[in-house]
């Protein structure tokens, strides 16, 4: 069975992988949608929840496409995934 | 030359170099506006450049 | 945007060929500038708005004199940020007096590549001529990198250039690659062009950058072990701010304890300097003027390079090796929590230092209004401007004690003076929020490098570069209002016939003219005439107060004793006999809240465009600096500390 789990990277724990899905949503901006395709978290990449913040789980630090990115959850759920 | 001649003009020295740094600091950037409206344009731009370039005593101060 | 004209004329009044540096941050541009100028950089502004301009010379192999010009890092040429503009327009040739670069070398990250082709496609599109370099070429390969550069050139259409420019390896083959493209037909093309892409045309190009590394590289670089590893204590949820606390308590005390022993060098270097210049030339208002102006006001100041030079070592130390992007990371939440952007962390950490560079890097917050709130309250970072003032204080008010295992009360109420400057300015920034506009809330969204070993050569040329202008700063305007504090503390003389008693002397001056007609002002928070006289030079720039102080006591001393010795720990002594601790308490706080610094209001008008905001910035921060100035001289001396 195919892990069909779709959800937002935002809700992710620490240690989650996942597949991008989608980039920018009915919610998100259209500069948040470029800044994130700029910085390189695209359809099709493999994205690894690797840290969560102190005080709140809140900023999150995710490894995509060779780098380690620091974003919000709020900003993060601009991104549709599907879990791994 | 006295010690105080040589003084006193040390001080006028200073003066006016603290008074060209308040004119670029303060004073240019207004008195640019002011020439613009008064339709004198070259002089306005002239004074402009030179106090963004040379001007505020910290350019690059990381 | 620009003047044409103007812009013409600057291109022929500029023969000289010049080469732009632009791509990604954290991918080693400024070792590779550093590599190619030998770190020797004009620096300075670009006019109207106030992103740092770095340009440096390089003389070719061939003898050709090429001007280097480091453009900011970017992620795009999409103008949201003035850093994103000003690069766009330099490389199309509409920035006002700039000259459009010859030839373009575009920096990508050889680690990752996935994403740092990114802003090479966007370059590539312009229509310059373009030389790709890749960057920590030897890292890349370390982890496993096997690329075959011949086919990437052929792909992209751009000659390739692999470099460790920690190294200063493949420069001279950049430099070759720069001197063919400049003689080439390519450079004198002058049609250039850019389109705002849509996200779908963002998303093909990394495509297509996906096909092309597919095609050139046989194994991509593996991912780092050890950024892993430390992130694992540094963004620990509970070591990760206590590692954090560590790290600002080992500053506090480093520059406490171990700058003092350069201190007392400069100090007693200081002091032999004025008893010679008093051998060599008799008594006179020539001599008063050398040592009580010029020394002691210059002596004074220069006495904290130690301190300041620790200081910015830190701060280069922290960004070079990657951890300061991870310190924002672990404040955002706090930062978010009274209204700050994340990305304010590294302006407001920059304003320890000297809230000018804080205020400039505050460029790299978009939204408007966050980038001002971070502005107005960034004065209010204890500056290194403001140590001179503290220790002179501190030495005189607070007890030499031990309190437990080295830790000094000294250092501890230091310490707590930084804290209080924090604090403040993060409730001002509490209070702006709720009354400036409402905007959207910015994004954080960063790259977190890998960690680095900091290059000990680009520290030090950072080091030199800010001692330069620190020691230039000191050497003309305060060299300069010490010369007219003097001028005004000694001038007029009293009369021959009256006996100068120590008080008489200076209050017959202009200078205790003015401090006496201030007196009455500054009496309700505790500050006497002298300390006003002090006050006025000391807005030109923070330091100057205690040069200024120096002089006061200095020339005052005088009259006291024959021999002047108008040096900060004299000057400490006399401070306690004729201050009370309430005044000095008071005045501590007037020195954390009050704006004292033209250079900052100047700086502030440039990044935000208007008076407005500086005026408002001296208003509401004199307002507040008598505020709690008023209240604890009063709680202070309730306390019968009067």
């Amino acid at each position: 069975m195919k892990g069909e789990r779709k959800t937002r990277l935002g809700s992710l724990k620490k240690g989650d992988q996942a597949l991008i899905t989608q980039v920018g949503n009915a919610e998100s901006s259209i500069e948040l949608v470029e800044r994130l395709l700029e910085i390189g978290i695209l359809e099709g990449s493999r994205v690894e929840v690797v840290h969560e913040a102190p005080f709140g789980k809140d900023p999150i630090a995710v490894r995509v496409r060779g780098s380690l990115v620091a974003l919000r959850r709020h900003e993060a759920n601009a991104i549709e995934v599907e879990i791994l | 030359m006295t010690q105080e001649t040589i003084a006193l003009s040390i001080v006028v020295i200073a003066f006016i170099s603290l008074g060209i740094r308040f004119f670029w600091l303060c004073v240019a950037g207004p008195l640019s506006q002011k020439l613009l409206k008064r339709g004198r344009v070259k002089w306005a731009m002239a004074l402009r450049r030179r106090a963004k370039q040379g001007g505020a005593g910290c350019d690059g101060c990381r | 945007m620009g003047n044409e004209g103007i812009e013409n004329n600057f291109q022929m009044r500029n023969p000289q060929p010049q080469v732009a540096l632009a791509g990604n941050p954290n991918c080693g541009k400024t070792a590779l500038f550093n590599a190619i100028t030998g770190g020797r950089a004009k620096v300075g502004n670009y006019p109207g708005v106030t992103v740092e301009r770095k340009e440096g010379h390089v003389l070719t192999a061939s003898g050709l004199n090429l001007s280097v010009l480091d453009l900011p890092g970017t992620y795009s040429l999409d103008a949201r940020t003035p850093d994103e503009l000003i690069t766009r327009n330099i490389l199309l040739g509409i920035q006002t007096n700039e000259k459009n670069p010859d030839v373009l070398v575009a920096v990508a990250d050889a680690t990752n590549l996935e994403r740092s082709l990114g802003l090479v496609f966007e370059l590539c599109l312009i229509g310059k001529p373009i030389v790709l370099v890749l960057n920590m070429m030897d890292l890349a390969k370390k982890r496993g990198l096997e690329l075959d550069l011949e086919i990437l050139s052929q792909q992209l259409g751009v000659p390739v250039i692999p470099t460790v420019a920690v190294r200063k390896n493949g420069i001279s083959e950049l430099l070759y690659q720069v001197e063919r493209l400049l003689a080439s037909e390519s450079a004198k093309r002058t049609l250039l062009e850019w389109k705002k892409p849509t996200t779908q045309e963002i998303r093909q190009r990394f495509a297509e950058i996906d096909r092309i590394l597919a095609l050139c590289t046989r194994q991509m670089p593996r991912p780092t072990v050890w950024t892993d590893r430390m992130d694992r204590v540094v963004l620990h949820s509970f070591f990760g701010p206590i590692l954090l606390g560590l790290i600002f308590a080992a500053i506090f005390q480093v520059i406490f304890i171990w700058a003092t022993q350069p201190m007392e060098w400069i100090k007693s270097a200081m002091n032999q300097f004025g008893r010679w210049v008093g051998l060599w030339m008799g008594p006179g208002p020539l001599q008063s003027l050398i040592t009580d102006g010029m020394i002691a006001g210059m002596g004074s100041v220069l006495v904290f390079l130690p301190q300041i030079l620790f200081l910015f070592t830190f701060i280069l130390l922290l960004e070079d090796s990657g951890y300061m992007s991870r310190a924002a990371f672990l404040m955002d939440r706090l930062m978010g929590k009274v209204g700050l952007n994340g990305r304010a962390f590294i302006p407001l950490l920059s304003s320890f230092a000297c809230a000018i560079p804080g205020v400039m890097a505050t460029r790299t917050i978009e939204n408007r209004r966050d980038r001002l709130i971070t502005i107005l309250v960034a004065p209010l970072m204890t500056c290194s401007a403001r140590l001179p003032v503290y220790s002179l204080l501190i030495a005189a008010f607070i007890p030499n004690k031990i309190l437990w295992r080295g830790i000094r009360l000294q250092g501890v109420v230091m310490f707590l003076l930084y804290v209080f400057g924090v604090i403040s300015a993060l409730l001002v920034a509490r209070v702006l929020k709720g009354t400036v506009l409402k905007g959207k809330k910015p994004l954080l969204l960063m790259e977190l490098p890998t960690y680095k070993w900091p290059s000990p050569k680009n520290i030090f040329i950072g080091l030199i570069e800010r001692s330069k202008l620190f020691v230039r700063r000191a050497g003309t305007v305060i060299l300069s209002v010490s010369i007219v504090l003097w001028f005004l503390s000694s001038y007029p003389k009293p009369p021959q016939s009256q006996i100068p008693r120590s008080e008489s002397a200076i209050s017959y001056s202009y200078a205790g003219r003015i401090g006496k007609a201030m007196e009455p002002w500054v009496k309700p928070i505790g500050f006497n005439w002298k300390i006003a006289v002090a006050l006025i030079p000391g807005f030109a720039a923070r330091e100057v107060m205690v040069g200024s102080l120096a002089t006061v006591y200095a020339v005052e001393g005088k009259s006291e004793e024959p021999s002047p010795e108008a040096l900060p720990k004299t000057l400490s002594a006399q401070l306690s006999r004729d201050w009370s601790l309430a005044t000095a308490l008071s005045l501590l706080v007037w020195y954390v809240l009050a704006c004292q610094c033209l250079s900052t209001l100047a700086v502030t008008r440039r990044e935000t465009g208007s008076w407005k905001w500086p005026a408002f910035m001296l208003t509401y921060m004199t307002g507040l600096a008598y505020l709690g100035s008023f209240l604890t001289y009063h709680f202070a001396v309730s306390l019968g500390l009067g």
